[in-house]
């Protein structure tokens, strides 16, 4: 198998994934406890990205309601370990799960295309935020809490480890879905999802399976984030930058692409990063800035100047 | 319970004017603009500032202010928009939302971030009593002022020729650009409409409400659930959704202040999952 080859094939693929986490992985040995701490963030935003790339860019039903599933992970994460005392490693799971139960309750919502699924999965989400915020029960370990507190007795270089193998997980878990009927089905929806329909693909079901995964691993990221910030409230892990960020990171890269949110997720991040440790005052003007020139100037994304065609391809 | 009720309907009037504007430019141009909340604002802010700083007679503020905002919609139109709305109808959503984010900034460094209000008596009749229930007569003016431009708004798209251009260009771009119609033309007409009508919404909110930059998410994400909850494509819908919002607000915080937000939203998804098109949504419109 030439080197060019083993990029396109899933083995190919999947080996390189590895290396590459296992290269990243013996990076705290040598950097500094700002940059591990700073690397743990860009982990979730890959995947967060990643996640959204499936439904939005692939499948091309942009999700504006995503970060519900992210807030839902850090709550019942918040909620499993703080108020029953389960460990992390089995909350991570039921907090995928609960996503992914919670996700098929937007079904109906993929009667709409385009704008109408965007703005109805926003209302919908917004409408979960608000209704978190208010239920007692979830919002806080006692009824008066706006927040969660978890335990912080682990070091940064656990969290690092921790979301990097989420994220290996997940990004291998891509690649087996774009290689896989699932993945064709989807790129057929989103060319033409009448034509995708008349040649027999269950467009509804293939579209569900995209949402359902990519609703459950944002949980898994929650999941994770909520011990590593220590507090979670309804206002840092529902809020819509989160969604609007995974849009960004994907369009940014490359959208539709598998390489794309990665690529968006570790510039945006270090950019992010950079702008609020710099300029904290214009931090958010340099951001939104660089957002409105990245999609006016570039919408194929970073990923698009590497590619002669620009056509969306589903792997790297 | 009347006055919670009229209120409501009073405040109704301003959240048609922003979602009418706010429709027109989903309709014709095809995507959601998020800098329609930084219109409202932005018509708040300057008209505040042009009164009481710059000396301005209120309804010349206001004049001022909506002038301004419309010509801010159109630069941001001809700069920004124009180069990806047609390849990237959603994407604009993000991009806007950046220049929301920016402009905001911007507006709160010069102008300072903190709310704002105008405060306006109508020489000779300050408060004016209907039925058992006493209204400041300003809300009633601000009432009376969004009817008839919204009003007169729709006039404008129904019986002159412009208005007929902007349908047409809402209904089939193509078939119009045939016709003769300068499309791009009247994309940045819409925009400017839009801006001026939205800006004199905010101007005339000022005068009722305290208006803040930072407001403009709330604006934007109310606009565009009322015209959700109106239907697409139809003027009495946006209209009449703009209304019951306001009410279903009011009377919401007004009773039930801690749930308030929960109870709408819980209204409006059942709305959405019982009638995805909205009240007066014209069906299952399949567009990508």
């Amino acid at each position: 198998m030439t080197l060019k080859h083993s990029f396109s094939t899933l083995g190919g693929q999947l080996f390189w994934l590895l290396a590459c986490g296992l290269a990243v992985a013996l990076v705290p040995l040598v950097s500094d406890p700002y940059w591990t701490r700073v690397a743990v963030f860009v982990f979730i935003n890959i995947g967060l990205a990643s996640a959204w790339n499936i439904i939005g860019g692939v499948a091309g039903y942009p999700s504006f309601g995503h970060a519900v599933f992210f807030g839902i992970g850090a709550y019942a994460s918040a909620i499993l370990t703080v108020r029953y005392g389960v460990p992390l490693g089995l909350a991570i799971p039921v907090a995928a799960v609960v996503a992914g139960l919670f996700s098929l309750v937007f079904t109906p919502l993929f009667k709409q295309r385009g704008f109408f699924f965007a703005l109805s999965t926003l209302a919908a989400s917004l409408a979960v935020e608000t209704m978190v915020r208010n239920f007692r029960w979830v919002r806080g370990l006692q009824g008066t809490d706006q927040g969660w507190n978890l335990p912080n007795d682990r070091p940064v270089a656990f969290y690092y480890l921790l979301a990097l193998a989420m994220l290996i997980l997940c990004l291998a878990s891509v690649l087996v879905l774009l290689h896989s009927r699932v993945g064709l089905a989807l790129k057929a929806i989103a060319k033409d999802e009448t034509v995708a329909a008349s040649a027999g693909i269950n467009c509804t079901r293939y579209k569900v399976y995209a949402f359902v995964f990519s609703a459950v691993w944002p949980a898994v990221f929650g999941a994770i984030y909520a011990p590593f910030l220590v507090y979670i409230s309804a206002e840092t892990v529902f809020d819509l930058k989160i969604t609007l960020s995974m849009i960004v990171f994907s369009v940014f890269g490359g959208i539709g692409t598998f390489l794309g949110p990665v690529i968006g997720g570790i510039l945006l991040s270090i950019i992010d990063q950079l702008a609020w440790a710099n300029f904290l005052d214009w931090h958010s003007v340099i951001y939104g800035a660089l957002v409105v020139l990245i999609i006016t100037f570039s919408p194929g994304g970073v990923i698009s100047w590497f590619r002669r065609s620009g056509a969306r391809r589903g792997h790297a | 319970m009347t006055d919670v009720l009229l209120y409501g309907v009073l405040s109704g009037a301003i959240f048609a004017m922003v979602s009418f504007g706010f429709s027109l430019v989903l309709g014709v141009l095809g995507i959601v603009n998020m800098t329609h909340g930084v219109y409202v604002v932005m018509g708040g802010v300057l008209t505040h500032a042009l009164a009481t700083q710059a000396g301005f007679p209120i309804p010349l503020a206001m004049l001022a202010a909506t002038v301004l905002t419309g010509v801010f919609a159109v630069a941001i139109h001809k700069i920004f928009v124009e180069r990806v709305f047609k390849t990237n109808p959603l994407m604009v959503l993000v991009q806007t939302f950046g220049i929301a984010i920016v402009v905001t900034k911007l507006l709160e460094k010069s102008m300072g971030a903190s709310e704002r209000l105008l405060r306006v008596d109508v020489p000779g009749h300050a408060i004016t009593e209907i039925g058992s229930v006493i209204v400041p007569t300003i809300e009633l003016v601000v009432f009376a002022i969004a009817l008839l431009s919204t009003g007169a708004l729709v006039l404008m798209l129904n019986y002159t020729d412009f208005g007929r251009s902007i349908r047409a260009c809402r209904d089939n771009p193509r078939s119009a650009s045939l016709l003769g119609i300068n499309v791009n033309a009247v994309y940045a007409k819409t925009m400017l409409v839009c801006g001026l009508w939205t800006g004199l919404a905010g101007a005339l909110l000022v005068a009722s409400k305290p208006v803040a930059p930072y407001m403009q998410q709330q604006w934007a994400v109310d606009a565009f659930l009322i015209v959700i909850v109106g239907g697409l494509g139809s003027i009495p819908g946006v209209l009449l959704g703009g209304f019951l919002y306001g009410v279903l607000n009011y009377t919401a915080f007004y009773y039930f202040p801690v749930i308030a937000p929960s109870l709408i939203f819980g209204a409006l998804i059942l709305l959405l999952l019982f009638r995805p098109q909205g009240l007066f949504g014209l069906g299952a419109v399949a567009r990508k």
